[in-house]
């Protein structure tokens, strides 16, 4: 039963509710459901990385990848911090949800989108856009579930029973409003057919909001609800105050309106405008500081003047995520900074960022928020409390062995990349060495994976057990509470030193606002915050996507490149089908060592024009293609398609043989071409045209423009095949197309 | 009555405990600096990223090849830096870099020549080595490598491979092509830089 102050007022004001814990109970079933299936997934992907050949060709991991993150970010770690940030908004609201049938819409919704982008990737659906990689159709119930909770929370808030607006409710409404513009703002698409979406932006643009629109929504969906939880959790849990309030002011805002700018830190040194990653590394470096709040705040609210801390596993869950949480903040601060950048950007670092924020912070304090919730939820204590503190050792395990060697394969990886010696020649000139000395460290990522999944088995024991060991019947609480009336007392004006002293009116107010009292003010106003957060947001949007998106049209306008052939065409949507960007970058970017080892010349804008969707992708598995045309003849490419292996014994690139099988439809090249067409790339009437010719005209050897287009490149690669003694006869294979296209990465024509 | 405010949400208290000098300060400095890097970095002369690397590249390479200077791919500098270890080592790191992925990782031979035994396709004489990286071989099934590569890099790298002749990695390609010539004696002379620019050689590499 709460206590407030507020109860004392008049009585006849007083209203009645129910908090809606049933809610909170689904969330929590889902996430132990989602969160075992992530971290399986992210097992099996590990394996399937160190045998490429073991599965069918056409699930080679390449195809695989885009479903551990995605599982994670959008399955586990959106299901669990919802249930603590339900539990929670109600009781720092004194009121129910607005609407109840409202959140049930964005349980049920938000399980079924999630299922649907599943199924809709299993079935190779996707725009390839790492960690988003949903179709538009999906995007858009992503949005419609998201803005469902949007509206429920800001309602909520608006017709809440306590005046003043808690720590962790605006962390809260900065997710639930930000989430859903950087999601729509990030995924713009033009539907073609079916399932099919193409990307409304291309090359750098594409790139931009790609990376920019994965790395935001990771901010704001993931870490934002995590603080929030550790504002409400671990104070209810310790007994202790929030102390500096004060600087949560500075974190929550710092975080809230520069995250969606540092989040272009990741995309350093690649041909977007550069000053907009300059903003992202100043936005990190002075967001630094106030995220480190979290830190000690959290820190300050765990270590009770009891020895608390080493006896309750709920509190070692909330001192876990506060260690995760500064890892993250530490991370933050250093790969914002440019030219540190260098070795993390496009590695394992990138991942090891995710799952650090997934199981690390928004896992560990969501654990410990659901242990502190069982008793209420369930009016019985915990099932088992051993098992309890055996989870605490077990997902400590098992996230550190996730977690740490990923950060340490990713600076592996940039070290090794870019390791040069005096003379600036490369240390480990073949690109395999690097991928022999990460291999160890997939492993322990692989066997963390699986721990993480064994403690995700304990909590889905200790939780079901407490279910069925509920009492069959009980009374849901109710609570009275007065409703909120325009009728209250401002606070008075806070104490100054100046006053009284002969400074000016200026002066004092200054000195007034330095101690942020007027964000008391702003507490009482939920229309202050959303205003705030969704100007900033769209600011933002506005600031970022904008140029590139303009610079984008303007380099094409300038037209540097050709236009795909129609072959390169096919060959690239094969590029995007396999999911090759899985494991290749294709940004070669100014740095001494990395040109040295991937091309003549660093990649620029204009290479990437008519790419729908840019396949810059985030890690170097293999080495990167940016400047790949020319480097190897066809026939090479046409072995390592079909026996890596047999060229390089330590590759981890699986066999694409089946590729050497398939043919492509001149069908859906015309298909292909059309769509480019529309989109405004120029192509001749005579190659989108129709197929008009009857059977006679093709006895008599007619061929239309376009599949003589296709011959003629293709009867190219097929000779420089033969000639290096290849096989003849390939000439409709889909590796053909692929190779033509691998051909032309990075060429200027 | 008019209700007083307290902070005390849920049971969880606020205490607005005063925000630490130093860590105010310090932040307040960062803020302060971002406008002075934005105009540094981005206003007036040209700091940005390309121009940096632009110079570091340069500075490196010539660095690199401070002792020797411009070369030119000829016979006579593929001769003398093949008996050179220190330049030929520098030419096996660009070789397994740009190369090994066809010729194999000790030049054994793969879908491109064995490079460790003694028999030929498209070379009588070790100048042609560095021709055939220039200008690929068999309609690039040998690619061309003069936009890729500096010409001096393609010195070492041919002097690498000179060097490697009749060296028969084990786990080799059969040989293809046919005997040629033995590499004649290097030459007394070193080919520096000024002698490079007397002699005319029918070799046109890039040197950017």
């Amino acid at each position: 039963m709460t206590l407030d102050s507020e109860q004392s007022t008049s009585v006849e004001n007083d209203e009645i509710y129910r908090y809606d814990d049933g809610i909170v109970r689904c969330f929590i079933w889902a996430a132990t459901f989602w969160g075992l299936l992530a971290s399986l997934a992210i097992a099996a992907s590990g394996y399937i990385l160190l045998h490429p050949n073991l599965v069918v060709p056409e699930y080679t991991f390449a195809k695989l990848s885009v479903f551990p993150l995605t599982l994670a970010v959008y399955g586990f770690a959106a299901n669990a911090l919802m249930a603590g940030v339900y539990f929670s908004a109600q009781r720092l609201c004194h009121s129910e949800m607005w609407s109840k049938g409202l959140s049930y819409v964005h349980f049920l919704g938000w399980q079924f989108v999630n299922v649907w982008a599943l199924v809709t990737l299993a079935y190779g659906h996707t725009d390839s856009r790492p960690g988003q990689p949903f179709v538009l159709a999906v995007n858009l119930g992503i949005v419609a579930i998201l803005a469902c909770f949007t509206l429920n929370l800001l309602m909520t808030v608006s017709k809440r029973r306590q005046r003043h607006m808690y720590i962790s409710l605006w962390f809260y409404l900065s997710s639930a409003i930000v989430v859903p513009i950087l999601q729509l703002v990030s995924n713009l698409a033009i539907p073609v057919q079916g399932y099919e979406s193409i990307s409304l932006f291309s090359g750098m643009a594409d790139g931009f909001v790609q990376s920019w629109g994965r790395h935001g929504i990771e901010f704001y969906m993931v870490l934002m609800p995590a603080m929030g939880l550790m504002y409400y959790f671990v104070p209810k849990a310790s007994g202790q105050a929030v102390v500096h309030y004060r600087m949560a002011i500075l974190q929550f805002w710092s975080m809230s309106l520069l995250g969606v700018f540092a989040t272009t830190r990741w995309l350093h040194y690649t041909a977007i405008p550069e000053w907009i990653t300059s903003l992202g590394m100043l936005a990190g470096l002075v967001m630094f500081l106030p995220m480190w709040v979290g830190v000690s705040a959290g820190w300050a609210m765990l270590r009770g003047p009891n020895k608390e801390l080493t006896r309750s596993p709920i509190l070692q869950f909330f001192l876990l995520g506060i260690v995760f949480y500064a890892v993250l903040c530490l991370d933050t601060g250093v790969s914002s900074i440019k030219s540190l950048s260098g070795w993390s950007v496009f590695t394992d670092w990138d991942l090891a960022h995710s799952y650090c924020m997934v199981f690390g912070v928004a896992g560990m304090f969501s654990l410990g928020a659901v242990f502190w919730m069982v008793p209420q939820l369930f009016h019985r204590p915990l099932f088992n409390r051993n098992l309890l503190r055996l989870q605490v050792v077990v997902a400590a395990v098992g996230v550190v062995l996730l977690v740490a060697p990923t950060y340490f394969a990713g600076y592996l990886q940039g070290s090794m990349g870019r390791s040069t010696d005096s003379s600036g020649t490369l240390n480990y000139p073949e690109f395999i060495d690097i991928v022999v000395a990460v291999k160890p460290f997939w492993w322990a990522t692989m066997i963390g994976a699986v721990v993480v999944a064994l403690s995700m088995v304990l909590l889905a024991v200790n939780y079901s057990a407490s279910w069925a060991m509920r009492d069959r019947r009980y009374s849901v609480r109710t609570t009275l509470a007065p409703k909120l009336t325009s009728n209250f007392e401002a606070d008075e004006a806070p104490h100054s030193d100046l006053e009284g002293k002969p400074v000016l009116g200026f002066g004092i107010k200054l000195d007034r606002w330095k101690s942020l009292a007027f964000h008391r003010g702003w507490e009482r106003s939920p229309q202050t915050f959303a205003w705030l957060i969704t100007a900033s947001t769209l600011f933002a949007c506005v600031l970022l996507v904008l140029p590139t998106w303009a610079v984008g049209q303007w380099s094409s306008e300038e037209a540097v490149a050709d236009p795909y052939t129609p072959l390169e065409l096919v060959g690239r949507a094969i590029y995007v089908r396999e999911g090759c960007a899985s494991c290749h970058t294709q940004t070669v970017r100014p740095l001494l060592g990395e040109v040295d080892r991937y091309g003549g010349e660093y990649t620029n804008a204009s290479q990437f024009q008519y790419d729908r969707p840019t396949q810059w992708s985030t890690r170097r598995i293999g080495p990167d293609l940016g400047r790949e045309g020319g480097r190897q003849n066809a026939f090479w490419h046409l072995q390592h398609m079909q026996d890596p292996q047999a060229l390089n014994e330590a590759s981890v690139m699986p066999k694409f043989d089946h590729l050497v099988e398939a043919e492509f439809s001149v069908g859906w090249v015309r298909e292909l071409l059309r769509q480019e067409a529309e989109l405004g790339v120029s192509y001749s009437e005579e190659l989108l045209a129709d197929d008009t010719l009857s059977e006679e005209d093709r006895l008599y050897g007619e061929v239309t423009e376009l599949e003589a287009a296709l011959q003629k490149q293709a009867e190219e690669i097929a000779m420089d095949m033969v000639v290096s003694g290849g096989p003849a006869g390939i000439l409709d294979k889909e590796v053909v197309a692929l190779i033509a296209y691998l051909q032309r990465l990075g060429v200027a024509n | 009555m008019a209700e007083k405010q307290d902070y005390i949400s849920d049971g969880i208290e606020e205490l607005e405990a005063p925000i630490p000098g130093w860590w105010k300060n310090t932040w307040l400095l960062l803020i302060a600096a971002c406008p002075v890097y934005m105009m540094f970095y981005h206003i007036g002369p040209d700091r940005g990223m390309e121009a940096e690397y632009d110079a570091a590249a340069t500075r490196i390479s010539l660095a690199k090849y401070a002792e020797i200077g411009d070369l030119e791919a000829n016979e006579a500098a593929i001769l003398t830096y093949m008996n050179k270890p220190n330049w030929v080592k520098l030419g096996k790191s660009i070789f397994k870099s740009k190369c090994a992925n066809c010729h194999g990782r000790n030049a054994e031979g793969n879908v491109g020549p064995n490079l460790t035994d003694e028999k030929y396709k498209n070379i009588k004489v070790a100048a042609d080595i560095a021709k055939v990286i220039l200008k690929g071989a068999n309609n690039n099934a040998m690619p061309a490598w003069e936009d890729k590569l500096q010409t001096n890099d393609v010195v070492m790298v041919s002097a690498y491979v000179a060097s490697l002749r009749g060296t028969n990695a084990s786990g080799g390609k059969a040989a293809e092509g046919f005997d040629i010539e033995p590499w004649p004696a290097p030459p007394a002379e070193l080919p520096n830089a000024e002698a490079g620019e007397t002699s005319s050689s029918a070799n046109e590499g890039t040197s950017e």
